[in-house]
């Protein structure tokens, strides 16, 4: 369950491009806001590059004029540099990448902008994204001291702290940590009482609650 | 290797790669040269290793040759464009390259799909100029790279090569080789860890 960086499965998968948009953005905003998967996201890095490198030439062959076309074409334009998008907004502290998100699927650019739902006792949340099975993706917006009732997953389950701090099996998750919790772990995160506490939760299955008197 | 040791049975494996640490450093000069003179040998230099590659790289990942062909001239173009930001010490030409190449399938599936995330990484930020310690570092983290992914076990190598270059899903990749998806995993946790493990050593 301890989990701060994110791990080599979901790294590989976002170096080589293929993780659902919304587990991407998941992985994208961790990077921007956090420097714990850095250097380990550089090694993915690393290693495709290697095996690009190595592919051999295929059947299709490259235009011999292209160079030169090309060439012409790109020695007229002008460079701009582009900021990078593993960048922080700096009106409201969130990842470039999930404030895009957010206008994307909802309109809005910050998290005080989104119709927040009540779930459970001082837990509120907004669903980003579903699948065939329900919820996939979802922003969790928990009061200081907030408690979650004790559930279950269908599937892997990853979150990533964006503001505030929680407490779960003895771990404490403060802004930028991941947490992966697996399809056979069932668990209960505390709030830290001083402070609202949004979390991004991406799963492929939605979360199964074991106590549903808690349910609002 | 001193006199006397038996090399391992991987050894011509391991020599026919070895040679590819030179080159990667031969491809990162080159894009040296485009980013600071416009240096036209060495865009083609580029073009000559890295565009059948991209060719090969997006037909694998199921696009048709024709249209291969078209973004593998798109990120030639990016290539051009963006190499003002290309820095050595924090990524080869290949990596470098490969990211481009990754982000523009990523705009090309995107744009069909509708929804749209444009970003970049931080392989892609502006450059400062590399200490010569950096270089040599830079140059013998590469060698231990290669060295360590020659050396891989056949069933490691083709599971790295279907995450990274085929762009499968773990899951895909377990039916498509017809083993259990835990062996799959198993396999990419060993391959990672051996090369993690050879990189620190060569470090």
């Amino acid at each position: 369950m301890k989990t701060f960086g994110l791990p080599d499965h979901l790294l590989s998968e976002y170096t080589s491009g293929t993780l659902d948009a919304d587990f991407e953005v998941l992985v994208a905003s961790h990077l921007a806001i956090s420097t714990k998967s850095h250097e380990n996201f550089r090694f993915h890095q690393e290693i495709a590059g290697a095996l690009f490198a190595g592919l051999p030439a295929g059947a299709t062959q490259p235009s011999s004029s292209s160079s030169t076309h090309l060439f012409e074409t790109f020695s007229k334009a002008l460079v701009e540099l582009e900021t990078a998008t593993h960048s922080v907004n700096a009106a409201n502290g969130l990842p470039q990448i999930l404030v895009d998100y957010l206008e994307t699927l909802k309109g809005v650019k910050s998290l005080s902008e989104l119709n927040w739902i009540a779930c459970y006792e001082g837990i509120e949340r907004v669903v980003l994204t579903e699948g065939a099975n329900g919820v996939r993706a979802r922003i969790l917006k928990c009061q200081p001291g907030a408690i979650f009732p004790n559930h279950g997953h269908g599937s892997e389950e990853v979150s990533l702290v964006l503001q505030g701090a929680y407490t779960d099996a003895g771990a404490h998750y403060v802004r930028g940590d991941v947490q992966c919790i697996s399809a056979d772990e069932q668990h209960s995160p505390v709030i830290d009482d001083n402070e609202i506490c949004f979390v991004l939760v991406v799963s492929e299955l939605p979360a199964i609650i074991l106590d549903k008197s808690k349910v609002l | 290797m001193p006199r006397g040791v038996q090399p391992s049975r991987d050894s011509s494996r391991d020599r026919r790669q070895l040679g590819d640490a030179d080159k990667t450093a031969a491809h990162s000069a080159a894009l040296e040269r485009l980013r600071d003179t416009q240096d036209r040998l060495a865009f083609e230099e580029l073009y000559v290793y890295f565009a059948p590659r991209l060719i090969v790289f997006f037909e694998r990942r199921g696009l048709e040759p024709r249209r291969s062909q078209e973004i593998m001239q798109d990120v030639m173009a990016k290539i051009w464009e963006k190499a003002p930001l290309f820095d050595a010490s924090k990524a080869s030409a290949p990596t470098w390259i490969f990211t481009l190449a990754r982000n523009q399938l990523i705009d090309v599936i995107r744009k069909e799909k509708r929804s749209e995330i444009d970003y970049t990484d931080p392989a892609l930020k502006p450059h400062e100029p590399a200490s010569p310690d950096q270089a040599l570092q830079s140059k013998e983290r590469e060698l231990a790279l290669q060295k360590a992914i020659a050396s891989l076990p056949e069933d490691q190598a083709v599971v790295l090569t279907g995450i990274y270059i085929d762009g499968m899903k773990q899951a895909a990749l377990a039916d498509k080789l017809g083993i259990p998806l835990n062996t799959i995993k198993s396999r990419l946790r060993l391959a990672l860890n051996k090369i993690r493990t050879s990189m620190e050593v060569g470090q």
